[in-house]
């Protein structure tokens, strides 16, 4: 079932533009993977992107997918969750979309908590317009636009999700498409927000966080005795005393989320509902704001 | 450019044989066989073993490159990402993709490393 079902995804997915050993090849194959084993077919599934090298992931998942504007594929993520609850709904960007110009939107989904999971393929620079700094970049990172060293320090998506209450944060390493594959899987059982920061390298503008970079550095916390993943605290230490260089499940946490909190929030999809009225009381209604 | 690089998505050459086969030393029935490593010698000749600040290598010493490239890629880890083999500034990477799988060869241009042909190569069943 679950090989059919990979089959099924790439037969619908499109060629990709990617370049060969693009970090991201590794995030699609292990969603789809992750989508397959938890028996979820294609169409019961959708995918809102926004812009950048990522913001390619709907187009090459094959599932259903939305391509929106930059920065902002979490609104859309989250409207089409609480309009179609049926669905398995995935946001995915980079960390330029989702860290700089969707900051925003991240931490307001993180304290809504409706039930989508976003992925955003972290390379520390700008790919799509050939190599700048971007808001993960660490500081004193050379590209085009700081030639001097980035004057900036990263953002911390990690201690922000925890901060924010999240309730399934995670990490990720393209270069280990089984772990990713697991933690997908975990992050789209989990009833909320779930965020997955995934280390997915830039082969062709990142000459410092390579493939090797990373493997040397990444503490699998798979590997790690006595870390306890539903300690928010222990994870906040976790992450800071490793700066941020961690894969694995850091933090879950069992919340309702944003449609159980919402008072007469129906049972059926809003998409299944009857929403026709009688011309009369549209009449009514529409009198009612004149 | 060197190599007839074929586009995303492209059709499969003529003549490629899957990794499988080829290591096998099998050629796809009634084409003109494009064996991987004869494509990458090429690919380490053409590039004059990298930044072209470097001696061109013979054919001979091409050839045992690109077979230890192409030996090294065949018998990856799979559980592994990417699969990657590199010598002399030369780049390959053999790719998953719809239909099959591709091999693509890159090189160092002293600022990144520029894709400069690709091979797709069929599923092996």
């Amino acid at each position: 079932m679950a090989v059919n079902l990979v089959t099924e995804y790439k037969e619908h997915a499109q060629s990709s533009t990617w370049c060969p050993g693009c970090g991201d090849f590794a995030v699609v194959a292990a969603m789809q993977k992750a989508l397959a084993a938890l028996e979820l077919p294609p169409h019961q599934v959708v995918a809102v992107t926004g812009i950048g090298c990522s913001g390619k992931f709907n187009y090459y998942l094959g599932a259903n997918g939305f391509n929106s504007l930059h920065g902002r594929s979490l609104p859309v993520a989250q409207a089409i969750k609480i309009a179609n609850r049926d669905l398995t709904v995935i946001a995915a960007g980079g960390d330029g979309d989702g860290y700089g110009i969707g900051i925003g939107h991240f931490l307001h989904a993180v304290r809504r908590n409706v039930d989508i999971t976003y992925v955003v393929m972290d390379n520390h620079i700008y790919g799509l317009t050939t190599g700048q700094t971007s808001p993960t970049s660490k500081k004193g990172f050379v590209t085009k636009t700081t030639p001097y060293g980035a004057a900036e320090y990263p953002i911390r998506p990690l201690e922000l999700a925890l901060a924010g209450g999240a309730g399934f944060v995670a990490q990720g390493f393209s270069g280990d498409p089984k772990q990713l594959a697991e933690i997908m899987k975990q992050a789209v059982q989990h009833k909320g927000f779930s965020l997955i920061n995934v280390y997915s390298p830039c082969v062709t503008f990142n000459h410092e966080e390579t493939y090797e970079w990373w493997r040397q550095n990444l503490v699998n916390l798979d590997q790690e005795q006595g870390y306890d993943a539903t300690d928010r605290t222990a994870a906040f230490r976790y992450v800071y005393e490793h700066n941020g260089l961690l894969r694995g499940v850091i933090f879950r946490e069992e919340r309702r989320d944003y449609q159980s909190e919402l008072p007469g929030y129906a049972a059926e999809a809003l998409v299944r509902q009857d929403l026709s009225q009688p011309v009369k009381d549209r009449a009514e209604l529409l009198a009612a704001f004149m | 450019m060197w190599l007839n690089a074929s586009p995303p998505g492209a059709a499969v050459p003529p003549g490629a044989v899957s990794p499988k086969d080829a290591a096998r030393g099998a050629a796809s029935p009634g084409t003109t066989p494009v064996e991987p490593v004869t494509w990458m010698t090429e690919a380490v000749r053409g590039s004059a073993g990298g930044r072209g600040d470097r001696p061109r290598l013979s054919a001979d010493s091409a050839r045992r490159l690109a077979r230890a490239c192409w030996s090294e890629l065949t018998n990856h880890d799979p559980n592994v990402f990417p699969v990657q083999a590199e010598r002399r500034g030369v780049r390959f990477y053999l790719q998953e993709e719809r239909g099959g799988q591709r091999l693509s060869a890159l090189v160092w241009d002293g600022f990144q490393w520029r894709t400069v042909g690709s091979l797709r190569l069929p599923a092996s069943d």
